[in-house]
């Protein structure tokens, strides 16, 4: 016997001896898991308590189960009624059950009435028929047979009669055969509710079938509108395409598909050049982007002397300066490109060189003219993707001392729909007419500029 | 202290089974009075022990009038029986094995899918779930349990009503309560919170 089994013995009183006792109370005083097993049984215990305190009651009182056996109006013995010893059959048979016995007794109060009719009126009938016989008897002047009737029925009048023991034994086979109808009847219902229950049972399972078939039905039902509206986009999206198509003749038609199985690639691959080429290119750009074809520019310059670069003089080497401009694309005119316009101010610190000879002149005049310019320029893209684009730019203008001609490499970076950065360098040649001499400059300039659409 | 005669049984119990036999005898010979005083005793505990093996009202309902009925005509055929209560009970277990097994050979006919028993505190009640738990556990433990912690008959006296054992009895009912503490776990320990005594 282990502790546990000790504990369940000891919450249901069941633990008498006083060792085990002891034990058990000192190893729930040091053991934790037994005092928790403890606390468990216990709270088990009174759950099943409660449980059983809400039980139903049963409808079926004393006077009831009274009434169905000892009815003073049933005189057969228990066993007629019962069958053939319900008692030991309640013990030991397995074949009677409870709803058997309380068909049988519903249908025994059903026909004892009927049958103690029927009892009555057979005996009523024997004693008018024997009352009868006496009197034709007292008809026929026979005063000892009629004196000997009224003692006794006649043995002819008797013969005619039923005995009380017939009576009994009548009424027995009529009371055995009522019992078997009734076994018959009880068997029958108790099949009948076999197949009610399974009949239940298969209405539940359809009903689950038949819910789980709406709920499919209702999915269904969801994913057709939703493909439904999916074809109509497409359809709408197809007509939109339809407009831009053009039908070709050697593109295969549904009949040449259906007559074969598959194309040859050779074919297959004509038709789509030949339909590709056949569709207009849409434009290049948007009409938002037509829109932004005009952009708004500002430069910053770091400019340097070309002489400087080359070390012939060390001062003022590098200038900063800044242009403003508008530029435009001309993508729509078939030029990947653009061009613009743009003013600024510079400082053309530079040295001169006469050019007069062909030589080097040691005369060197020094000059730092702080000039306004104005220049345009085109850009024909040189190469580039969504958002960079590189380009070479030509451009040429004018100053207060004599003209300006550019020449330079650019990229940009488009930051958004409206910003786009650039860089670049360039390089710039100025002729200016000094003392009736014409002089010419160069200088590289490097330069970054922030390109606005408005 | 219980007082023990030289057969070894409680004297109490003694006295009440020779008192419970004359009353049988005399609601065999027609003393309604004695039948009845027989069927408070024990008209709710057997209808309790049918409706807890069985778990269906209807039914237990049958079985606890067919058991009444079937003891009120042995007592007038004069059966002798040397314990009402073991007599009562026995009938009792027996249709409700019988039934039981009846459902069960039903049930195999019409296999219903198997469905694991799930606790839903919130929604049903509690003493629901234990009766239900009850149910799960195979009859010989069942009818052990509820004997015991329904109807508080000692393991003596389930021995002698089921005619087993009494170390059996206490086994089952060892056994039987391991069961249900597993299937009752959730409630068990929800029911932490509340006062053991």
């Amino acid at each position: 016997m282990n502790t546990n089994d000790n504990i369940t013995a000891l919450l249901h009183g069941e633990l008498t001896d006083d060792t085990q006792l002891g034990e058990l109370m000192h190893l729930l005083a040091v053991s934790p898991e037994k005092r928790k097993n403890l606390l468990e049984q216990i709270r088990l215990s009174r759950q099943l308590l409660r449980s059983g305190t809400t039980l139903p009651t049963p409808n079926t009182g004393v006077e009831g189960i009274w009434n169905q056996v000892m009815a003073p109006n049933i005189s057969p013995t228990p066993n007629v009624l019962n069958g053939g010893a319900t008692v030991a059959a309640g013990v030991n048979s397995t074949s009677t059950s409870a709803s058997i016995t309380a068909t049988r007794e519903r249908t025994k109060r059903r026909y004892l009435p009927l049958l103690l009719t029927l009892l009555f009126g057979i005996g009523g009938g024997l004693l008018l028929g024997w009352n009868l016989s006496s009197s034709n008897d007292k008809l026929n002047g026979d005063t000892s047979l009629m004196a000997s009737s009224t003692m006794e029925p006649s043995p002819t009048t008797s013969a005619h009669s039923l005995s009380p023991t017939a009576l009994s034994t009548s009424s027995e086979h009529i009371v055995k055969e009522n019992v078997k109808v009734q076994e018959r009847e009880g068997e029958s219902l108790l099949n009948s509710k076999k197949s009610l229950s399974r009949l239940e049972q298969k209405i539940s399972t359809l009903q689950e079938v038949l819910r789980q078939e709406q709920l499919r039905t209702s999915t269904l039902q969801e994913e057709n509108a939703i493909l439904r509206s999916e074809l109509a986009t497409l359809e709408a999206q197809k007509s939109a395409n339809d407009s831009f198509s053009v039908q070709l003749p050697s593109y295969p038609t549904p009949d040449r598909v259906e007559t074969r199985t598959t194309l040859p690639a050779s074919e297959l691959r004509d038709g789509l050049a030949q339909t590709l080429a056949a569709v207009p290119r849409m434009p290049d750009t948007t009409p938002e982007e037509k829109q932004n074809l005009v952009r708004v520019e500002a430069r910053q310059f770091f400019r340097t002397s070309l002489p400087n670069v080359q070390g012939l003089d060390g001062s003022g080497s590098l200038v900063l300066d800044r242009e403003v401009g508008v530029s435009i694309r001309l993508d729509d005119f078939g030029l990947p490109s653009r061009v613009g316009i743009a003013a600024g101010q510079t400082i053309f610190s530079q040295v001169f060189h006469t050019n007069t000879g062909g030589a080097l002149n040691d005369t060197i005049i020094e000059q730092s003219p702080t000039l306004f310019y104005g220049r345009a320029y085109i850009a024909p893209h040189l190469f580039g993707t969504e958002k960079v684009i590189s380009s070479a730019e030509i451009g040429g203008g004018g100053t207060e001392l004599g003209p300006i001609g550019t020449i330079g490499l650019g990229v940009e970076y488009s930051l958004s729909n409206r910003v786009t950065l650039g860089g670049g360098v360039t390089s710039w040649l100025l002729w200016t007419s000094f003392k009736n001499q014409l002089h010419t400059s160069t200088n590289l300039t490097g330069h970054i500029g922030i390109y606005v659409n408005p | 202290m219980y007082l023990i005669d030289s057969t070894g049984m409680n004297v109490t119990t003694r006295n009440t089974e020779l008192e419970e036999q004359e009353l049988a005898e005399r609601a065999g010979a027609g003393d309604e009075p004695a039948f009845r005083t027989l069927f408070d005793r024990y008209g709710s505990k057997v209808f309790r022990f049918s409706l807890l093996m069985v778990g269906e009202k209807a039914a237990a309902e049958d079985i606890y009038q067919d058991t009444f009925v079937g003891f009120l005509k042995a007592c007038r055929q004069g059966k002798k029986m040397y314990s009402v209560r073991g007599y009562l009970f026995t009938i009792a277990r027996t249709r409700c094995l019988n039934y039981l097994e009846t459902q069960r050979r039903h049930i195999e006919l019409a296999p219903e899918p198997e469905t694991h028993y799930e606790f839903d505190l919130a929604v049903t009640d509690i003493q629901d779930h234990v009766r239900k738990a009850l149910m799960k556990l195979p009859e010989h433990y069942r009818e052990v349990l509820v004997l015991c912690e329904y109807d508080g008959y000692s393991y003596e006296e389930i021995a002698e009503t089921l005619n087993i054992s009494r170390h059996i009895v206490k086994n089952r009912i060892y056994r039987g309560k391991q069961m249900l503490r597993e299937i009752l776990q959730p409630i068990l320990n929800d029911d932490d919170s509340e006062s053991i005594l």
